[in-house]
């Protein structure tokens, strides 16, 4: 968990290429349910209507569509029925990359990895003419892309990641609270994050369980969070709030450390079991496409 | 700076000051490395640290304060290297025998290994290590490390000369602290004869350390010697060559004599080679046993022979029949009429320019009998002799006037036979002609023809053959101090002048002086009882100091580990 300060963007050349975005063409999102509002798309909606593939049928009501009127069972039976077809609608993606000081700050930044796998997702939801939308946070949650579709959409959303600055503290809390005040329409939020708010897991976990979408959290790690690489008298400063706390590294302290980060991450995992969330660990210091290969290992992933 | 050799309580107090050191270290306010992170909430959690600013904490860690101390403490020890004293409270002197007569195989090594184990057991501030060789050298000072020796004594080897241990244990002897009882200890085979140590004051102790006894035989050559050839032959030398036991192998210049006529008496033990007419033409004689034995130091030598050639006079037509007479009988001269070597003349301006030969004065001229003529050197070492009257009576003998009749001389003179010596410069000596004549009867002398003779010599400068004296041979003290090829003054700090190195040196009075690699050993009668061999030392002593700093710095590897491990503070 140490590093090097970058205030800078991490250029698109760095972050993205044609073999990556190509490696992640197979993947794709299933949501298990989409809302009413949504566009045509691939994915299942509550709506039966002008779908292709029949689902059911239904008694005749005032006001249905003659169309759907299924003659040869009238015929049969004298009753007026509608054949049922499934409407395929859009999932709306909102991905909500974490661009707070700490995922800029160490080498290679967690930034990275987390703009990758933003952009992996973007690209799976918008390979089956999903919409995408852009919310990076750090201090506070910003609307960057409403949710689009189309083959366009992607090198756009490509860019728009690449022009992610850093931008201060981590408050997951209060940029969930933003999320929550835009009303945008359901669907599938993914938070992109190393879920350190200063705020502690509880905190945290207790604004996710106020978001009304389906949650998918990918997690940020390294394996020097839970075992961090330092020795001997130290301070440690957060390079978000400045703050710095004196430490004499020894085996007890390094216990006690960890089991605080255990605590942690047993949080966001229950969170994530109780919640019904998907929670994807990313290894920052290895390929993003194999490991999410790994968890769309049947080529979906429920979200 | 060294820190070795501490004494105990200097040890003890530097580990109580390590001690408070490392206390007030551990009290102080650790100063942090500062590592900037992402996040410090588990941390946080995680320290109990203290965030208040003070000078000091509180003692935090015992354990690792008593650990670091104890590193500490080895390392300490480890550089300080104290060591317990012998005990016996007195000094200690090593002398290692470098004589030729180490040279024998092994002895040598054995010596400087029984050395090595002596000095690691004695009180390192108390021990003081001298190889006596030709010049005996101190190689180890009270106080030095022990590691030091070691080095010193590589490429060490036996010089060729005789044994310097009982020069060394007096002049130790005498420069040794008063009330201070000093133990010497000699390791080689130097005799150690009671009637010289028993001499020596009662608080100095001297004994031998116990060596192997020598194996194997030697062979050696024990006389060479050059003198004038006994028939007669002024161009030619005879050589005395004299080797124990084995057959002798003799070149001139390094080609085989050849032609030479070789008398031997006796080969089996000191058996005595002469080399008859042994041309004198300034070549290198050298003899070599065929067999050498087991020490190889004295189984050459070699001396240069004078060069030698006719001497050719020119005299006046009518100069004096005796002198003429004698100059014809001289068997080195020979008389010509001009590009004479030596002049003899009765012109003052002659001789001047000439600068060799002998000047007939007149004695009515009121001038001493006999007048040398000589270089400021050779003149002020005469003119200063009135305190060592021997260079006087050697610059008599050179010109056998010691042996003339000066009383009968002055009889017939009436008035004082006088000698003076002056410095201009000249090689020549100027003498009454009437001497020469009926009127005195110096002629008659038999010193006269000695006279002539060396007159002659001393204007041709004709060295006399060179002196040639074995190592270790009494000298005559004027002709001290010697000095080598190198320049180098040999001491004679003993009071008697010996030549102590095999090679060419020089005397006072710049005369060569060739030293034979021959080993005299010094004169021992039965009556001499040798000193008592010493006790060998037990083992192999305990190192502390070498422990110590091997389980300090053991330590500190571990500490390292434990502290990379975050195992230690």
């Amino acid at each position: 968990m140490t590093g090097t300060r970058s205030s800078r963007a991490i250029p698109y050349d760095a972050l993205f290429d044609a073999d990556f975005l190509e490696s992640v063409r197979h993947l794709r999102f299933v949501a298990r349910r989409v809302d009413r509002r949504g566009r045509f798309a691939e994915q299942r909606s509550r709506d039966l209507g002008d779908g292709i593939e029949f689902r059911d049928f239904r008694p005749y009501a005032p006001g249905d569509d003659f169309r759907a009127i299924d003659w040869n069972i009238y015929r049969r039976l004298g009753k007026v029925f509608l054949r049922l077809f499934e409407q395929l609608e859009d999932l709306p993606l909102y991905i909500v990359p974490d661009v707070s000081e700490s995922a800029f700050m160490e080498t290679p930044p967690r930034a990275r990895a987390g703009l990758r796998a933003s952009l992996a997702l973007a690209a799976i939801s918008l390979n089956q003419h999903d919409s995408v939308g852009l919310l990076p946070f750090a201090e506070d949650l910003r609307m960057v892309q409403r949710p689009r579709a189309g083959k366009g959409t992607l090198p756009r959303f490509a860019r728009r990641l690449a022009e992610l600055e850093p931008g201060g503290g981590t408050d997951l809390v209060a940029s969930l609270a933003r999320l929550r005040s835009l009303r945008l329409r359901s669907g599938v939020v993914a938070i992109v994050s190393d879920f350190f708010d200063p705020a502690g897991i509880d905190a945290v976990t207790e604004a996710l369980r106020g978001v009304r979408h389906r949650l998918v959290l990918v997690q940020l790690v390294r394996a020097t969070d839970r075992a961090p690489d330092l020795t001997g008298n130290v301070r440690l400063r957060d390079c978000e709030s400045g703050t710095g706390e004196d430490v004499s590294i020894t085996s007890d302290v390094l216990t006690r450390y960890r089991r605080a980060y255990d605590r942690f991450d047993e949080g966001l995992a229950e969170f994530a079991r109780t919640s019904g969330a998907g929670l994807v660990r990313l290894d920052c210091d290895a390929d993003i496409v194999p490991q999410l290969a790994g968890l769309f290992s049947a080529g979906t992933f429920n979200a | 700076m060294s820190f070795a050799h501490l004494s105990g309580a200097s040890v003890l107090a530097g580990l109580a000051v390590l001690a408070s050191v490392l206390f007030l270290l551990q009290r102080l306010r650790v100063r942090h490395r500062e590592i900037t992170v992402i996040t410090t909430q588990f941390w946080r959690e995680a320290t109990e640290e203290a965030q208040a600013r003070v000078f000091v904490d509180r003692f935090r860690h015992p354990l690792a304060y008593l650990f670091v101390l104890l590193i500490g403490a080895l390392l300490w020890i480890g550089v300080a290297g104290p060591r317990r004293d012998g005990g016996d409270g007195r000094d200690h002197a090593l002398l290692l025998d470098a004589s030729a007569a180490m040279a024998w195989p092994g002895r040598f090594d054995a010596a400087q290994e029984s050395l090595l184990a002596t000095v690691a057991a004695l009180p390192r501030n108390r021990t003081t290590v001298v190889l006596c060789g030709a010049r005996p050298r101190t190689l180890l000072l009270p106080g030095e490390n022990a590691l030091l020796l070691e080095e010193r004594l590589r490429g060490s080897a036996p010089d060729a000369c005789p044994e310097t241990i009982t020069r060394t244990i007096r002049d130790l002897a005498a420069t040794a602290n008063e009330g201070s009882p000093l133990a010497i200890r000699v390791f080689g085979d130097a005799p150690l004869p009671m009637s010289r140590i028993g001499l020596l004051p009662d608080a100095v102790d001297v004994v031998r350390d116990e060596a192997p006894s020598a194996e194997g035989t030697n062979t050696r050559i024990t006389t060479l010697g050059v003198t004038a050839a006994a028939s007669g032959s002024w161009t030619h030398v005879d050589i005395l060559v004299g080797a124990t036991g084995a057959r002798i192998s003799a070149t001139l210049d390094g080609i085989p004599l050849d032609g030479i006529a070789v008398e031997a008496n006796g080969a089996s033990t000191d058996g005595l080679t002469i080399f008859r007419d042994v041309p004198a033409n300034g070549a290198t004689f050298s003899v070599v046993l065929d067999d050498g034995g087991a020490v190889t130091g004295d189984d050459r030598a070699s001396v240069i022979l004078p060069r030698r050639s006719l001497l050719t006079v020119s005299l006046p037509r009518d100069a004096p029949a005796a002198l003429r007479r004698a100059l014809v009988l001289d068997p080195a001269v020979k008389i010509v009429e001009s590009d004479a070597l030596v002049v003899i003349t009765r012109d003052a301006d002659t001789i001047a320019t000439a600068r060799a030969g002998l000047l007939l004065s007149d004695q009515s001229g009121g001038g001493a009998a006999f007048v040398v003529h000589g270089t400021a050197t050779e003149i002020e070492a005469v003119r200063t002799s009135t305190t060592d009257p021997r260079a006087l009576r050697d610059a008599l003998r050179d010109l056998a006037l010691d042996q003339i009749d000066a009383t009968s001389l002055a009889t017939d003179a009436g008035r004082a036979i006088e000698l003076a010596f002056r410095n201009d410069g000249g090689r020549y000596i100027e003498v009454w002609e009437s001497l020469f004549t009926d009127a005195f009867d110096f002629t008659r002398q038999r010193a006269f023809p000695l006279f002539v003779a060396r007159a002659v010599r001393r204007a041709a400068a004709i060295e006399d053959i060179v002196p040639l004296v074995a190592a270790g041979e009494t000298l005559p003290p004027h002709w001290g101090p010697l000095t080598d090829t190198e320049g180098h003054t040999l001491n004679a700090a003993d009071g008697a002048l010996r030549a102590f190195e095999a090679g060419v040196h020089t005397t006072a009075t710049g005369k060569r002086l060739h030293v034979a690699s021959l080993y005299v050993a010094p004169p021992a009668t039965a009556a001499d009882e040798q000193v008592p061999d010493a006790p060998s030392p037990g083992g192999v002593p305990f190192d502390l100091a070498l422990l110590a700093g091997l389980a300090g710095t053991a330590l500190l590897c571990g500490e390292w580990l434990l502290y990379r491990a975050g195992r230690m503070p």
